[in-house]
């Protein structure tokens, strides 16, 4: 137990587990998606990051408790602690509405608060709840941590060096709640509940709703009341800390209502409030999710700690890179850019899973311009860092532009001035995937041609699929190469419009014959047939199809 | 028949060095072929002879695009092996001979000269076959050395491209996104006008891409 000057500090620490569960196995690569610290974070630096989370919790649940003051009020705020970031899930209040007591010697208050959240929720990886209970002239605090239990999903796991929303921000932000406060009155000498619900995104209110409002005594009639000032003050500063969390979701806030007969005005308070947790975003497994919300949080702790540095830093790693950063946010954001007549191409291709969206992007931003896949990224970005309604008529316009116009290239026949760059990045992404078989493609380069099994001049008929997937490349000597490209070439001329049932028949054919060739840098082909003999199969498997190949 | 100078040669090399591009250069055979004399059943360029007088095989600016030419030393010649194993495979599409002596690293596309359209010295054109697919080429130089300055002046545009950090080659592709580079070469650029290249571009978007090459000359 730990007692300080005129506030009693119950550190009741029933710690049911102290372990801690930051992993250090390294980043996931030039992006961070998870695992470890992500690149440029040390644990010193984490270490004062952690120091500004907990001097922010201290602020905000004192912003809260320093002005209740009626002895017997019982405050409880519940975070999730991990690496020192510190994200609210919940907020109770009970035992509101007594007398009030003495005044409180907020320093010491506050010192209390800042060995709470310092010297033990910072250590800490799991829920902590912190329990405040007014007293005559003080605060005893109450503070317990529990076993780990599945994160939730607004949870940081990054501590963030910065100063919180600002403050002019905060205000706009709850200006929605005022205005739907206005519409509210209580029955004069009545009582009410009245339950509100913040729409957030990261840490914007996108808006707020009346949830519900039930008057829970008449009263005697009479002028009805507003609600007060301060009960509209005492929810922002409630949601405030909620804010600081990640993704989309929604706060819902229950506030209590009361009218005295003998009062000029009514009073009231926030009872409690709880995060409404929003699906994530669909076409994406468990891991995908969990990888995008890391990559997620980490480019938006970058950019709250400096949105200068935060943007230069995702312009460096270019939205190939972060493409599962942009898949994320399509899907989670997309659906007005994507309301293009015929459309539904690019959401189908981004409802695959992690790999095959993020690889679909990936071969779909290389038929961009330069200038257009800046756009891209820059709207992109802009919506997922400050929200969709951050972007201007304009800008709203160009983004439903390029994203139509992207649906529209997966349905067109590439030009070849479009096939080198994909060839060039199914070269990379090929050795990538086979570093054992790179480096004698990378030596005896001109022998080791990446082949499409699906050719790109059928890209088109296959929109939704991505024609650099890695199941659909394969190294194969020079010569061999020049044999399958004879056979496609006179299946060309034999179907100069196939479908693409037609296109995956040949595929079918040519690959039987040839798949002992396919992923072989030297070593024996395990074939009993040569590749001219291979050739003259295939050639009468395509013949047989689909006729006029001689 | 001497060898003649390659000033484009030289530039290219001085370009990647400038640029800081890699260089792999193998010496020349003892016995470097002659102009003229007969390779795969074609009379040798005169420039390519001259190249192989001073170089048994080039590969320059990989780490950018890459241009390759093939191997011609004491040990090995890899221009006769592969000009007789491409006529086996995509060289019946095409109604032109053409005589392949190089291409692009790990890519199925190749630099060859025109046998068929060579001037009174016995210099061909060269153009650039695309075998994926159907194969077809494109017209890039009216000499093999022109080849090489052209493609050091494209080097040093894609280097000094606002996307080349992010896309690589792929920010300026080679020949298609460079047709004033092309236009410089006036000779080219009236084979080109002659229709001397059509059997060739059998690509779709290739006629419209000479049209890109001859406008950029006529606004020179």
């Amino acid at each position: 137990m730990t007692r300080s000057f005129a506030t009693t500090v119950l550190l009741a620490l029933s710690v049911l587990w102290v372990g801690c569960a930051t992993t250090q196995d390294g980043s996931g690569g030039t992006v961070w998606v998870g695992k470890g610290l992500p690149a440029g974070i040390d644990e010193a630096t984490l270490e004062q990051a952690a120091d500004a989370e907990a001097a922010r919790a201290v602020a905000q649940v004192w912003a809260v408790a320093g002005d209740v003051h009626e002895v017997g009020a019982r405050l409880a705020f519940t975070f999730w602690s991990e690496r020192g970031a510190l994200t609210l899930e919940a907020y109770e209040a009970s035992g509101r509405g007594g007398t009030a007591g003495r005044p409180v010697d907020s320093d010491a208050a506050l010192d209390s608060l800042r060995t709470l959240f310092e010297a033990y929720a910072k250590q800490r990886t799991g829920e902590v709840r912190l329990v405040l209970l007014r007293q005559e002239s003080g605060w005893a605090m109450d503070y317990e941590s529990s076993r780990p239990t599945r994160r939730p999903l607004e949870a940081k796991t990054l501590p963030v060096r910065w100063e919180g929303t600002p403050t002019a921000t905060r205000e706009a932000q709850t200006d929605g709640l005022a205005r739907l406060l206005r519409a509210v009155s209580l029955p004069a000498g009545g009582a009410a509940r009245v339950e509100v619900e913040a729409r957030l995104d990261d840490g914007r209110v996108e808006g707020w709703e009346l949830k519900g409002f039930q008057v829970t005594r008449s009263g005697a009639g009479g002028e009805p009341r507003a609600v007060p000032e301060a009960v509209h003050a005492e929810a922002e500063k409630v949601l405030r800390p909620f804010v600081e969390g990640l993704g989309p979701r929604a706060v819902r806030v229950d506030l209590v209502l009361a009218h005295r007969e003998d009062a000029a005005r009514a009073g009231g308070w926030v009872e409690g409030a709880r995060v409404v947790r929003a699906s994530p975003p669909p076409g994406f497994d468990a891991d995908a999710v969990a990888e995008y919300r890391a990559l997620h949080e980490d480019i938006l702790r970058r950019w709250r700690e400096g949105v200068h540095e935060g943007f230069a830093w995702l312009a460096q790693r270019g939205v190939e890179e972060l493409a599962l950063w942009y898949v994320g946010g399509v899907l989670a954001k997309g659906a007005g850019f994507l309301a293009v007549r015929g459309g539904g191409i690019v959401l189908k291709a981004l409802r695959q899973g992690r790999e095959a969206a993020a690889g679909w992007l990936r071969t779909m931003l290389t038929r961009l311009s330069g200038g257009e896949k800046r756009a891209f990224e820059r709207l992109w970005a802009k919506v997922q860092l400050e929200g969709e309604k951050a972007l201007s008529a304009g800008e709203r316009q160009e983004l439903r532009a390029l994203m139509a116009r992207i649906e529209q290239l997966a349905k067109t026949p590439l030009k070849s001035t479009e096939k080198d760059p994909i060839r060039e990045q199914a070269r990379k992404l090929y050795k990538e995937l086979n570093p054992h078989l790179a480096q004698a493609m990378t030596t005896n380069a001109e022998k080791w041609p990446v082949h499409h099994r699906r050719p790109l001049q059928y890209a088109h008929l296959f929109p939704d699929e991505n024609i650099n997937a890695p199941v659909n490349l394969a190294v194969v000597e020079v010569s061999t190469h020049r044999r399958i490209n004879v056979l496609w070439d006179r299946f060309r001329r034999a179907r100069p419009q196939p479908t693409a049932d037609e296109v995956l028949k040949a595929t079918e054919a040519i690959d039987s014959q040839f798949k002992a060739w396919y992923h072989r840098v030297g070593g024996a082909v395990p074939s009993t047939r040569t590749p001219e003999e291979a050739e003259k199969v295939a050639l009468e498997l395509l013949q047989g199809f689909f006729g006029g190949l001689d | 028949m001497g060898t003649s100078a390659l000033p484009g040669f030289d530039r290219l090399l001085e370009v990647c060095e400038r640029l800081g591009l890699q260089q792999s250069v193998l010496p020349p055979g003892r016995h470097p072929p002659e102009p003229l004399a007969p390779f795969a059943g074609t009379p040798l360029d005169p420039a390519l002879a001259s190249f192989y007088s001073r170089v048994g095989k080039a590969i320059l600016a990989a780490d950018a695009d890459g241009l390759v030419i093939f191997q011609v030393d004491d040990g090995i010649n890899q221009l006769e092996a592969e000009n007789n194993a491409l006529r086996a495979g995509w060289q019946g599409g095409f109604f032109v001979p053409l005589f392949v002596f190089g291409g692009r690293p790990l890519l199925a596309h190749y630099f060859a000269t025109v046998p068929d359209l060579s001037d009174p010295s016995g210099f061909q054109p060269v153009v650039r076959v695309d075998t994926y697919e159907r194969p077809y080429a494109l017209p890039i130089a009216s000499t093999v050395d022109r080849l090489f300055d052209t493609y050091s002046r494209y080097l040093e545009e894609l280097v000094a491209h606002e996307d080349f950090d992010a896309d690589g080659a792929a920010a300026l592709s080679f020949p298609w996104k460079v047709p004033h580079l092309l236009a410089r070469d006036d000779r080219l650029v009236e084979l080109i006008r002659e229709g001397r290249f059509d059997a060739l571009m059998t690509d779709p978007d290739a006629q419209a891409w000479a049209g890109e090459v001859l406008n950029a000359h006529s606004r020179r």
